[in-house]
């Protein structure tokens, strides 16, 4: 009741003050909505959606904002499903290929759902907050975003709609014979309890096992004879919930699909007997081919964010200690974004693949900047250090369900019968525990990595001619200088980029009727002009493979002849078009 | 040339020929050897599909030749014969062509032939690069590598506005010449045709720039740096694809036909070996070879034949060497190539043949005349004779010639029309210059009659090659009686080819499905150890041995147990161990 009467108390004054003068809007305490404008488009951010709700929720967005977004169809998954970006962009401002751009994609992993949520949630929060906050307007006026919510649409979906573990359904979904013995995706998991759940399985063996039941928490198993070989326990552990499908002695060792898009990029792609789940050639699978396309049909493209999960990291590459190590001037700009953050995502860390998790072959963010020169990262969301974050040496995650879901995470353990093993117990976390995060705490996750999305988009390049001085030289001669300024941290032109000659290179002209251009280049010195670096030809046009470094200038000089008005343009890849019209008299 | 003659035997119509002429093989066009295919297709051992159309629109064929129908459960292994890897070497789709059509037209009439498809099926992708391919025939006429994805070469932020051109009008694309202080190059003194590079060590002063031919158009002083296309092919395989390199295209198998092709390598399981046609070679020359297990650094590039291969391909090198009498070692292999992909991602056995290239080593008549004349007054006080004739030859041409120079030689000696003569020339940028060179494919094509000896050597050897494919049997060890209606039964899988099941290659990628030996037990009857089906993933070659037993319970009277070979691409078996086989004592 309080709080109804102070939304009426709110909206009371404003109506009032709309009539009279605007008020400026005033930050709010949600999520930087201004407290006075409604939300447009309601979304529950405590909870995670399958394929076709997020689909609709994005589709809402779109509806109610149609200035700011739309989506494009670029592919299909191997079952069928769309692939969908949507790009985020004031459309009056522009069209999006023309201004910087950042990728953001989720749920490459089907199993690693909830960066589909924070995808969503980075839309839902630019629509809301362009024209309320100057941040929000200008961020999506200047550069644009084109979002996927899901590269595994199928993975997503099966994940959620059937038993699985919190592992599993992480492949795509194309048939593949694991086991190698000519039949595909006949031996998967089995759901044995119908619980929609694949929990473990354990068999009561008295003074024969390998495992007892742990003396406080008879949830938990405990392994026998680490000290003492000759120890026995009265428990078997048998594996993931499932039977012998094919008749081959063994269980749940052909599962649907097999593989991992996320080793499928060209960059330091190897084959599978090298990178587990690379598939047969790079890009082989749809989902991973459009994607491809699209990206090197948008050379826009600035940034590239990858949501995965867990552990609370913060990744980039290299992928293999093989690469060496990326450039000193790109190593800045990481390190920058990274540590910035850290400090936006408590218990999230700034890491290497290789060196801090493991190598990786051919994935996505490798391709992105080791292929194409963009600075790139993988947030794996979600750390059960979340849990706990006061307590050094926390209680585990029977306390935490047991007090915080009030053990609603944890099946039982409870009789069942296996057609070989005869009479076992089945139980263990649901799928839903351990990677994602509990519902009550998904929208503090998406909002601190969707504005870490925002952090890094606000890096890209940003193009401005700074001064222009006109200035006589001998006879009828003029110098023209012309400051360049990049004010942001990520370069036009990475050093990768630069370096292995990607894209196109940064340009800048000078031209303009009756007034003649003799010479031009950079000019280094200010105090000592006659350092100039004249290019060796077509001095009205200079082509810098090196761009415009993150927060730098770039001095150059002109000697032209003639009066006129002439325009000083920079064109290039990743930022917008800049001009401006210098009168020569 | 005779386009008569030449027609009809891409046609396999034998000409009168006449008494002098030696046969000929012309180098096809893409419609003429559309047309040959077509007419390949319309026999009942061949039939014609497409991998795709090339990034320019035209079809990729692909020709499926094959013997008697398949027998229940056999399955039969293949070879792959691609050529036309890339423009310059569209002279060897005629080879594979001339397979396709022998094939066809000896099949039910050559032994040799019919006993070969019926055990064999032969894939044929004549002409990979269609598109290099339609440069051979355009004009002007000019060697096109560079088929696919175009880049920005000189990066000055155009892309394509600096192609090669024929800019003299002969209708070739040759080079440019231009006396140059700052240039590397000098005319060789023992052909002053031949161009090369100055020996600044020696003192040796450069006096010509060398230009492909074409035009500075985009005025950076730079000649024809810049076409329009640059990935080629050849170069755009996943293996140990060359990231960045102007060659290798955005990704692989962003060339419509290299994804082609390797779609349908990957939907054809039977393929065991492949033949590939072109520049690389591994059959002459000492092949680059690696440790089996790969580098010590996981993703380090791996190159070269694992040992336990090369050893294989050694003996494949001998005897081919042998059949054909080709010498020609090839460049060797290629990162993103086709060949390469083909042994190294898919574990192919996989022979590169280059056909044919420009001697070195030829020696001109005179000096052969001069050699025969120290033969024939021998000097008893003289080294001996060959060596003397060598240190003699060497003598009188003075400084050695350079490889151009050796080409030269061979090429006058043939009287081929090889060479345009440095023509002086006023270039619209460069002023004076002289053009001329090697004309496009001279130093590539072989002749029309060249051609077809290599294609008669050819023939012969492919059909040794289906020998050579492991066809594992079963054989049956022992089929005892223990007693009590319980039976041992032992079966041996053996194989009797020189190629071992598969390669080592094929092993460590896991890509070829591993031999499956099922055991297939009557009504009533029980396994009572053993594995009902027995996965070999690897059997040695010539008489290499899998060993498999199983216990059974038999009732008596039973129908007699089977072992069943079951193979994606090494034939198939069946054994039926009777119990007359069985000895009735109990040991």
């Amino acid at each position: 009741m309080l709080t109804l009467l102070t939304a009426l108390a709110l909206l009371v004054p404003q109506t009032g003050a709309a009539q009279a003068a605007p008020t400026p809007p005033r930050p709010g305490g949600v999520n930087g909505l201004p407290l006075e404008r409604p939300r447009k488009v309601d979304i529950a951010f405590n909870r995670l959606y399958d394929d076709a709700e997020l689909y609709a929720h994005f589709d809402r967005i779109e509806a109610a904002y149609p200035e700011l977004v739309s989506h494009e169809v670029i592919g299909h998954s191997v079952e069928g499903r769309e692939m969908r970006v949507y790009t985020v962009h004031a459309k009056a401002a522009g069209d999006a290929r023309d201004v910087p751009a950042m990728w953001v994609d989720a749920n490459v992993h089907g199993n690693e759902i909830q960066g589909g949520e924070v995808t969503l949630y980075l839309a839902w929060y630019l629509c809301e907050n362009y024209g309320a906050l100057d941040e929000v307007t200008e961020l999506l006026d200047g550069s644009a975003f084109y979002v996927l919510p899901m590269v595994n649409p199928d993975g997503r979906h099966h994940w959620i709609h059937d038993a699985h573990n919190p592992h599993s359904s992480r492949t795509g979904y194309r048939p593949v014979d694991d086991d190698r013995d000519g039949v595909a995706d006949e031996d998967p998991p089995d759901d044995l309890d119908g619980d929609g759940q694949i929990t473990m399985m354990r068999k009561y063996v008295p003074g024969e096992g390998t495992h007892r039941i742990d003396r406080d928490d008879p949830r938990v198993m405990e392994r026998v004879g680490r000290e003492n070989p000759e120890e026995r326990g009265d428990w078997l552990l048998l594996g993931s919930e499932g039977i012998d499908n094919d008749g081959d002695g063994r269980v749940n060792e052909d599962g649907a699909g097999g593989y991992d898009m996320n080793r499928a990029w060209p960059s330091s792609w190897q084959p599978e007997h090298v990178q587990y789940g690379a598939g047969p050639y790079p890009l082989s699978w749809p989902e991973t081919r459009c994607i491809a396309e699209f990206v090197l049909a948008h050379p826009n493209l600035a940034a590239v964010q990858s949501f995965h999960n867990a552990g609370g990291m913060i990744l980039r590459g290299p992928g293999a200690e093989v690469f060496g190590e990326y450039p000193r001037a790109d190593l800045r700009v990481y390190d920058e974004l990274g540590k910035d953050g850290e400090l936006m995502l408590p218990f999230y860390r700034y890491m290497v693949i290789w060196k801090d998790l493991y190598s990786v072959f051919g994935g996505f963010v490798n391709w992105t900047y080791e292929g194409l020169g963009i600075i790139s990262f993988t947030n794996e969301l979600w750390t059960d250090d979340r849990e706990f974050p006061d307590d050094e040496d926390a209680p585990d995650r029977h306390w935490f369900d047991d007090h915080l879901r009030l053990g609603a995470g944890f099946v039982d353990w409870h009789p069942a019968h296996h057609p070989l093993y005869g009479d076992i117990e089945i139980g263990g976390f649901r799928k839903d525990v351990g990677r994602v995060p509990p519902s009550f705490m998904i929208e503090e996750m998406c909002h601190r990595n969707a504005l870490f999305c925002v952090e890094h988009a606000r890096a890209m390049p940003c193009v401005t001619v700074r001064s222009v001085e006109v200035a006589p030289l001998a006879g009828d001669l003029r110098a023209v200088d012309v400051v360049l300024e990049n004010d942001r941290a990520i370069p036009t032109r990475t050093a990768r980029a630069a370096q292995e000659r990607v894209g196109e290179p940064d340009v800048v002209t000078l031209e303009g009727d009756g007034v003649e251009v003799l010479a031009g280049g950079p000019n280094p010195d200010r105090w000592h002009p006659e350092r100039m670096q004249p290019a060796e030809r077509d001095p009205a046009r200079l082509v810098l493979e090196q761009g415009l470094g993150g927060r730098s200038e770039l001095h150059l000089r002109w000697i032209v002849r003639g009066t006129g008005n002439v325009t000083v343009r920079w064109r290039g890849e990743k930022a917008r078009d800049v001009s401006q019209l210098v009168p020569i008299e | 040339m005779i386009p008569a003659l030449s027609a009809a035997l891409v046609l396999g119509l034998c000409a009168p020929a006449q008494e002098t002429a030696a046969p000929e093989l012309p180098v096809l066009d893409n419609a003429t050897l559309s047309q040959a295919l077509a007419e390949l297709d319309a026999s009942a051992q061949a039939e014609l599909d497409t991998l795709g159309a090339s990034r320019d629109g035209r079809p990729v064929h692909v020709l499926t030749i094959h013997g008697a129908p398949r027998a229940e459960g056999e399955a039969r292994p293949a070879i792959l014969v691609a050529a036309g890897l890339d423009g310059p070497h569209a002279y060897t789709s005629s080879l594979a062509l001339e397979h396709a059509r022998r094939l066809v037209q000896g099949y039910g009439r050559d032994d040799a032939v019919t006993r070969f498809l019926d055990a064999t099926t032969v894939y044929v992708l004549p002409r990979l690069d269609v598109d290099g391919a339609a440069a051979r025939f355009a004009r002007p006429l000019d060697e096109v590598l560079a088929t696919g994805y175009g880049v920005d070469d000189d990066r000055d932020g155009r892309q394509g506005e600096d192609p090669r051109a024929d800019v003299d009008g002969d209708g070739l694309v040759t080079w440019m010449r231009v006396r140059d202080a700052e240039g590397e190059w000098i005319a060789d003194p023992v052909d002053p045709r031949a161009m090369r590079k100055a020996d600044r060590a020696k003192g040796e002063l450069g006096e010509y720039a060398l230009y492909r031919e074409g035009y500075d158009a985009d005025g950076d002083e730079r000649v024809a740096e810049d076409g329009p296309r640059n990935a080629q092919v050849d170069r755009n395989f996943p293996r140990a694809w060359a990231e960045h390199a102007d060659d290798a295209g955005r990704y692989p198998t962003d060339e419509p036909a290299v994804l082609g092709a390797v779609e349908f390598v990957l939907a054809h399981d039977d393929l065991v070996l492949a033949l590939c046609y072109g520049e690389q070679g591994n059959l002459v020359g000492k092949p680059a070879t690696q440790p089996d297990g790969g580098p010590r650094q996981r993703g380090a590039l791996e190159l070269g034949l694992h040992e336990r291969d090369a050893a294989v391909v050694k003996e494949l090198g001998a005897r081919y060497r042998e059949a054909t009498k080709n010498t020609v070692e090839g460049v060797g292999e290629q990162p993103g190539s086709f060949a390469s992909w083909l042994y190294h991602h898919r574990g192919l056995w996989t022979l590169d043949v280059a056909p044919w290239a420009v001697p070195l080593d030829f020696t001109p008549p005179a000096a052969e005349d001069a050699a025969a004349e120290e033969r024939a007054a021998p000097d008893a006080a003289a080294p001996a004779t060959a060596e003397r004739g060598k240190a003699k030859a060497k003598a009188d041409e003075g400084p050695e010639a350079s490889d151009d120079a050796k080409r030269l030689r061979w090429l006058d000696h043939e009287g081929r029309d090889a060479f345009a003569p440095w023509t002086p020339f006023e270039h619209p940028q460069l002023g004076a210059v002289e053009v001329g060179g090697f004309k496009p494919y001279a130093l590539v094509e072989p002749t029309p009659t060249k051609l077809a000896e290599l294609a008669d050597a050819h023939q012969a050897w492919l059909l040794t090659l289906g020998e050579l494919l492991p066809r594992p049997r079963l054989e049956l060890e022992r089929f005892d009686a223990l007693g009590g209606g319980l039976y041992e039964l032992r079966v041996a899988l053996v194989n009797d080819a020189l190629l071992p099941f598969p390669s080592h290659a094929a092993t460590r990628a896991g890509t070829v499905a591993p031999l499956q030996v099922r055991l297939e037990l009557p009504a009533g009857a029980t396994l009572v150890a053993g594995e009902a089906r027995e996965l070999v993933e690897t059997l040695d070659a010539a008489g290499g041995r899998r060993a498999l037993r199983w216990l059974v319970t038999l009732p008596a009277g039973a129908d007699a147990p089977r072992v069943r070979l079951v193979s994606r691409n090494a034939g198939g078996a069946v054994l039926t161990a009777t119990q007359d086989q069985a000895a009735q004592e109990v040991r």
